[in-house]
């Protein structure tokens, strides 16, 4: 197997951000409980990330000493947050100014801190590769959450009722996200390890 | 938000902050520093310093929006500057804590060095920040005293310590061996975590 494609794998399998590794757990446990605060986050996060992953990239910053570097991935994150937060409002104007805290909490968000700075994959090109794997792991693993806790809490997708008769309003809640997610990710878990991908 | 500074006002506004808008339990605030430092085997005097320099930099970060919401509010694009601004005195924080804490702990500096910066930079601080900032609202002309910001970053603290004493007391059970092996670790911790909140949001 080659080594990109270990890579791209891990960012979206063995180790995704949400089913696995509990990263960006508050933007996603939050604005999860409906599918369309679900995307905006989902959108924001992904400007976000890429955006300071990429001048991440390009930015000579390998001597660089580690406080000093993650200063400038939060200042890069932030500033890259206003234009990510206007084009947001755009598309979605009636559900950004809801999550705009958890918004801007995705500057410091535990996988620009995390990954970026993977000793483990030298090359700069494989981090990058991983961490657009990464993000495509949240975006997918979050959207697919929301749609079902949408389900299971209130009985709709997109705001539009799928006729489910018994929903159970608590998972809307935070802490019922908690538990749903925690039982997605057992699920995850288990789905991973059946099908012979190696996980520790 | 703003407090009457006699001690029946102060104990209700500590009550809320810890137990009823709990940084972590309510807004879920952190979640991932949480995990990282309670959840793996992290030394008990590491999580005892974690609190404190979270709580530090919470006092820290939520006093200096006091100043940075004033100066913001001339501008006229508090907006559009609010984050890159709160990003930057965050960075100033977490140098200034780094250089004291050189200072004073030299011995130990290194080991507790890779701490500090999962205690700065993380939605909890950030979080607190900006819901100081909200409900302040400083920039929309509510005058909430310096006091009030700098208690509510305290508590905040304290709330956020609380949930990571929690979670580190039991952790080591989410890794036993007669835990089915895909609930081990990180879903038993959300499944648990989750019926805390539900009894926080019970009070």
């Amino acid at each position: 197997m080659s080594k990109s494609l270990d890579t791209v794998k891990k960012g979206l399998l063995t180790k995704n951000p949400l089913f696995c590794s509990g990263l960006v757990l508050s933007a996603a446990v939050f604005t999860s409980d409906n599918l369309k605060t679900a995307l905006t986050t989902a959108l924001c996060f992904t400007i976000i990330t890429a955006f300071t992953a990429l001048a991440v990239y390009f930015l000579p910053l390998a001597k660089t000493p580690y406080t000093v570097r993650i200063i400038l991935y939060i200042l890069i994150a932030s500033c890259v947050y206003v234009p990510a937060v206007t084009l947001s409002a755009l598309i979605f104007p009636a559900d950004t100014p809801k999550i705009i805290v958890y918004i801007a909490c995705i500057c410091v968000n535990s996988l620009i801190l995390e990954r970026f700075d993977k000793r483990n994959l030298k090359k700069k090109s494989q981090k990058l590769l991983f961490i657009v794997a990464s993000i495509v792991g949240f975006d997918v693993a979050l959207v697919i959450f929301s749609i079902f806790r949408e389900i299971i809490s209130y009985g709709s997708v997109y705001g539009k009722l799928v006729g489910l008769s018994t929903p159970l309003p608590i998972f809307g809640y935070v802490f019922g996200g908690l538990i749903l997610l925690g039982i997605f990710s057992a699920i995850f878990r288990f789905i991973i390890m059946s099908v012979g991908v190696n996980e520790r | 938000m703003n407090v009457n500074f006699d001690i029946k006002n102060v104990m209700a506004f500590a009550f809320t902050v810890i137990f009823l808008n709990n940084i972590f339990f309510s807004g879920i605030f952190g979640g991932s520093s949480l995990l990282i430092i309670s959840g793996g085997n992290t030394k008990k005097r590491y999580i005892g310093g974690f609190c404190l320099s979270i709580t530090w930099i919470m006092t820290v970060s939520t006093m200096l929006t006091y100043y940075t919401d004033k100066i913001l509010a001339v501008t006229g694009i508090a907006d559009y500057l609010r984050i890159p601004v709160y990003a930057a005195v965050l960075g100033g924080i977490y140098i200034l804590t780094l250089v004291i804490l050189s200072g004073i702990m030299s011995a130990r500096f290194d080991n507790i060095k890779k701490y500090i910066h999962t205690a700065a930079f993380n939605s909890a601080v950030f979080g607190c920040m900006l819901t100081a900032a909200n409900t302040g609202n400083i920039t929309n002309g509510i005058e909430v005293s310096l006091l009030t910001y700098l208690l509510y970053g305290i508590l905040s603290g304290i709330g956020f310590s609380l949930a990571v004493v929690i979670h580190a007391a039991v952790s080591k059970l989410f890794h036993a061996e007669h835990m089915p092996a895909s609930f081990r670790g990180y879903p038993a911790s959300l499944i648990f975590l989750g019926f805390m909140g539900m009894a926080f949001y019970a009070i």
